[in-house]
């Protein structure tokens, strides 16, 4: 991470730690989102991070943005940030005033038919938001749906493991689908998955530091945990996990066109997850196990969080389709070019 | 180093070494077209005195060591690129591998004007390879416990004791080995040892080859007896020895050996699989591949950091500890699409089938040689503060 990257994260850390209190994300979870929290980011500009300066944004790239992203995962911050982050960059392609409410994002699979009404699953935030926006693969190109939530009808999920509320909805026949000129589908779909990626480091970071200290502070049969071996055999493959996620993250980002090399960060990052938060848990014991303890607002996302924006399947698919077909000889070069 | 600043950057790597890159694909394309470089069916370095010669022959070997010693002045990359594109292809450097990245570098930073002279430019013309001599009956993790020991003599140090596991030491003509010239000190085992050069035709040396589960005779037993090591022959001072072996651990444990050891299975999976393989086998090779990439990231950080004159032991660490636990999950893991699949019913896939069976004898070594994970995982809990 470069230094300026790096301030990025210390800034919109400060920030989030200032607002996201065990309080805040308690209150979350009943289904009210963070005001003052959100206030904030919309303050900080963080919501236009990836928007043009010409459309009166901010103009950086998707290591700042990710950067962004880390610290909120680090915090466990509550609300569709990623969705500001990317929807309102996507705004902006379609020619759009960027947002400060609440948005959703979803990803309609196959090809779309405008004349059908359009059935969205597992809509992270959907419940919450005063808009939801909906990329699309349609027989004109990509497109995106900009719908307010009024005029939809969004039912509830039964939530996943991280608690963040998830919506169902359908989008009616004939809504309108705006061009997005300079970026398809799965790009977007990429960019979506990398942002997601960050926010999962983030968590898996604060999970290591947190996990580590904790090693340091429990004592048992006269010293600290971490004194014994088996403990810091498993500290030891929870930072090599999050160390190898994170290299193969920071590629990704630098390269976001690169669909092998953004499929493998997602695969790792979904094995580093399990790992982090199964060793997370068993090195705290039972007290991670409380709900007062925080730790589970982080790990109990990176359940959730590792299959949204493609599945871990969905991505580790991609990735094998690098490969179908070739003899042998030809697939290290699909790898090193 | 806490677990908040353990980051590896970004590797900055060159355009150029695209180039260099598909220069060696030409070179193993032609070799293969020649019918000079079969198609690997084990695992494991192939040793090839032959292929070792038309590698150097490329200036491939000591790329990165001063040209008044005959290498090439190129980048600690560039070496990395080169390195990793013959693993990938299965080409058999045994004859040189530990040689080129190893005894060498040790004898550039370590050796006497003299012995550089004398062995780093046939290093590179691949005309005598080292192994190296570390462990022993009693003492493998443990390094600082070993006992073959040098006794002072007139001109030099009388060597005696017994090596073990010595990859290569049958058919090499040197080893740097790792001696104790003076007693551990209370509070510092690690001092009184000292690296010596050992011709392995000189008088008192007994190399006696021993055979391993894979069948081959990769590795020996080499027994000292009143063996006379010339003051000449000293690498470095003595009893800097620990500090010697320490300062090349990053090579030795960060490099594409560390985790191609099983590339090659993989691949003929992919090809035996063909166009249009099944979900749950896209699913399954997809996540190796996912794993593979990440820790090529890690090895290539590394490789950078090393150019730029760090010297990144505990990243090195993580490389070999993820990178040769990744090599064993490819073996398994092929041979559970291999079965799921009912691979070997209908077809023969005779380079499947070999490869498997090599690796499958093989892969409890990756985890053992050049440090064992539990070490390695000792290494990382020091680095977050534990230890």
């Amino acid at each position: 991470m470069s230094d300026m990257i790096e301030e990025f994260r210390a800034t919109a850390a400060r920030l989030f730690g200032d607002f996201a209190t065990p309080q805040v994300l308690e209150a979350a979870e009943t289904g009210t989102l963070p005001q003052a929290l959100w206030d904030n980011v919309n303050e900080s500009g963080f919501g236009l991070v990836l928007v043009p300066e010409a459309q009166g944004g901010i103009g950086a790239g998707l290591a700042e943005a990710a950067a962004i992203l880390q610290a909120a995962g680090e915090h466990a911050v509550p609300g569709p940030l990623l969705e500001l982050v990317l929807g309102n960059k996507l705004l902006a392609l379609a020619g759009r005033e960027p947002t400060r409410v609440p948005v959703a994002l979803a990803f309609a699979p196959g090809l779309v038919e405008a004349a059908q009404p359009l059935a969205l699953r597992n809509v992270p935030w959907a419940r919450m938001a005063d808009q939801v926006l909906v990329v699309a693969r349609t027989a004109a190109g990509t497109g995106l749906a900009v719908v307010p939530v009024q005029h939809l009808e969004v039912r509830a999920e039964i939530a996943d493991a991280s608690g963040e509320p998830l919506g169902r909805f359908d989008l009616p026949a004939g809504t309108e689908w705006l061009p997005l000129p300079g970026i398809d589908y799965e790009a977007c779909l990429r960019r979506a998955g990398l942002l997601r990626g960050a926010q999962m480091m983030g968590a898996m970071r604060w999970c290591l530091e947190r996990t580590t200290a904790y090693t340091q502070e429990r004592k048992q049969f006269g010293r600290e945990i971490g004194k014994f071996q088996v403990v810091q055999q498993m500290m030891a493959e929870m930072a090599s996990a999050v160390v190898a996620a994170h290299a193969i993250l920071d590629a990704a980002i630098a390269e976001p066109d690169d669909a092998a090399l953004v499929a493998a960060a997602r695969s790792r990052l979904g094995d580093a997850a399990d790992v982090v938060s199964a060793h997370a848990h068993q090195v705290h014991g039972a007290i991670g196990f409380s709900y007062e303890y925080v730790l589970h607002f982080r790990t109990r996302r990176l359940m959730a969080w590792r299959d949204q924006f493609g599945t871990v399947a969905h991505w580790r698919r991609v990735l094998a389709r690098g490969f179908a077909g070739k003899k042998a000889d030809e697939v290290w070069p699909v790898i090193a070019s | 180093m806490t677990a908040s600043s353990l980051h590896l950057e970004l590797p900055a790597l060159p355009g150029e070494l695209a180039g260099l890159r598909q220069q060696v694909r030409r070179f193993v394309a032609a070799e293969r077209a020649a019918g000079t470089l079969p198609y690997p069916d084990k695992v494991g370095l192939g040793f090839s005195p032959e292929i070792s010669k038309r590698i150097a022959a490329q200036g491939w070997i000591g790329m990165t060591w001063p040209k008044k010693y005959g290498g090439g002045e190129r980048s600690a990359l560039e070496r990395y690129v080169v390195t990793e594109e013959l693993l990938a292809a299965g080409v058999p450097v045994g004859a040189h591998w530990i040689t080129d990245r190893q005894s060498g570098p040790v004898l550039l930073k370590f050796g006497t004007e003299a012995q550089r002279q004398e062995w780093l430019p046939r290093i590179v013309r691949a005309e005598v390879a080292f192994c190296i001599g570390m462990s022993e009956p009693d003492s493998g993790s443990d390094l600082a416990s070993l006992r073959t020991s040098g006794k002072r003599v007139e001109g030099g140090w009388r060597v005696n004791g017994t090596m073990l596991w010595t990859t290569n030491a049958h058919r090499v003509h040197c080893m740097i080995a790792l001696i104790r010239t003076a007693p551990a000190e209370e509070k510092n085992r690690q001092a009184g040892l000292t690296q010596v050069l050992i011709p392995l035709d000189s008088p008192g040396v007994t190399v006696r080859p021993i055979k391993s589960m894979v069948g081959l005779e990769d590795f020996n037993e080499v027994v000292f007896e009143d063996v006379f090591v010339p003051d000449g022959n000293v690498v470095g001072a003595p009893g800097n020895g620990w500090n010697q072996v320490s300062a090349e651990l990053a090579y030795e444990r960060s490099g594409p050996e560390r985790w191609l050891s099983s590339f090659r299975l993989l691949a003929e999976l992919v090809e035996a699989l063909g166009p249009v393989p099944s979900d749950a086998a896209q699913v399954e090779i997809g996540r190796l591949f996912g794993q593979l990439m990440a820790v090529r990231q890690i090895s290539l950080s590394i490789a950078s950091m090393l150019e730029a004159g760090k010297t990144p032991n505990l990243e090195a660490s993580i490389a070999k500890d993820i990178g040769t636990r990744l090599e064993q999950e490819i073996v398994r893991t092929v041979r559970n699409i291999v079965q799921q699949e009912d691979l070997f019913a209908g077809a023969d896939l005779p380079a499947l089938r070999a490869l498997l069976a090599s690796a499958q004898r093989y892969a409890p070594a990756f985890t053992i040689r050049g440090g064992t994970g539990e070490i390695l995982r000792g290494v990382i809990a020091r680095g977050l503060g534990l230890r």
